[in-house]
């Protein structure tokens, strides 16, 4: 009997702790189900607010395919075990007029995260115009991934996941800081050569 | 000093852990049992499982009181810690979680020593049911 209600109040010990690592194990740091939105705060030279909702999923060779409507643009991600890749199309505009160099699949996110884990994919494609070959280089490569916590519109955050995403097109590159919060997803942006910073207002995700 | 050696083979089940693909799991590794005052059963767990480039080792120990249904069945409930490291490519991390083990026994007892069949249940707490394995094993009490 002693031995008993030892067992059980260590087992209810153990059951009442909250446990960090496991969260950062198991949690989903992109939820994608068709109706969740984000709605953020965008603050820079001029303060509005924009959504993201994922709006339809599709079904490729076992794959799941999400359009994500962020704040009017349509985003597209592959979503397979243990990664998601974004679907981007790349083109030029030459002479007036669009040219396609086709799709291709950007690694945006390896889950769950790893601190101080990075990644980087070169795409180096070309197509011809009017007899004319024309190149496009891209490059994403994502690093700085720490673990840590963050307090955002008031509201903390902790087992938090910051990465540095770098996409390079041609000549010109972008620098960008996400921070993902355990079954929520993106919570804050910050671009700091435009020195604009997105900041999660509210959220709703279907179970 | 009573030592049971149970030698598992692994049935890896797992519904919240999407890389866990690929599986090595023991957790009964052998369990020792001093002396007949304290019959308390150590446990040593190792696992592993992979997917791609994500690997996943746990490694820890449990202890729980074996109890006996008739002479033929028995229940051994445990609780343990596991260290946990996960990597990917140069990157890794590592965690302790709790464990809760819940082993079944049916015993064939022989002149000299008793052979088993079984199997485990084992929950690793967190705050999202479901990182679950199933273990069966054999093994022999000496």
């Amino acid at each position: 009997m002693k031995n008993l209600a030892l067992t059980s109040l260590i087992l209810a010990l153990v059951l009442g702790c909250k446990n960090s690592f496991s969260t950062r194990m198991t949690a989903d740091y992109f939820p994608l189900k068709r109706g969740n939105e984000w709605l953020f705060d965008v603050k820079g030279d001029n303060n509005y607010q924009i959504t993201i909702e994922v709006k339809d999923i599709g079904l490729v060779h076992g794959d799941s395919l999400f359009s994500v409507d962020v704040g009017g643009e349509v985003y597209q991600f592959e979503r397979k075990s243990g990664s998601v890749k974004r679907i981007r199309e790349l083109f030029t505009t030459y002479e007036g007029e669009r040219v396609d160099f086709g799709i291709v699949y950007e690694p945006y996110l390896l889950l769950p995260p790893i601190e101080g884990e990075n990644w980087e994919r070169e795409f180096n494609l070309s197509s011809v115009y009017r007899e004319e070959l024309l190149v496009k280089d891209f490059r994403i490569s994502v690093d700085s991934v720490i673990h840590t916590s963050i307090v955002v519109n008031s509201e903390n955050y902790e087992n938090v996941y910051r990465l540095k995403r770098t996409v390079v097109e041609d000549n010109d590159s972008t620098v960008e800081y996400e921070w993902f919060a355990p079954n929520i997803g993106l919570i804050k942006k910050e671009i700091p050569a435009d020195s604009v910073v997105w900041e999660l207002l509210s959220f709703k995700l279907n179970e | 000093m009573n030592i049971i050696l149970l030698v598992a083979f692994n049935l890896f089940v797992s519904s919240s852990v999407p890389q866990g693909a690929a599986a090595l799991d023991t957790p009964s590794g052998f369990s020792v049992m001093i002396g007949e005052k304290y019959k308390v059963n150590y446990d040593l767990i190792a696992s592993y499982y992979t997917k791609s480039d994500y690997e996943v080792r746990l490694y820890g120990i449990s202890l729980g009181k074996e109890l006996f249904l008739g002479r033929k069945f028995s229940i051994l409930p445990e609780i343990g810690i596991t260290k946990v490291t996960r990597t990917r490519e140069d990157a890794s991390e590592s965690g302790f979680l709790p464990v809760f083990i819940v082993r079944f026994a049916y015993l064939f007892s022989t002149e000299s020593s008793t052979f088993q069949i079984g199997f485990s249940l084992r929950e690793a707490f967190n705050e999202e049911p479901g990182f679950d394995f199933l273990d069966f094993g054999i093994g022999f009490r000496m």
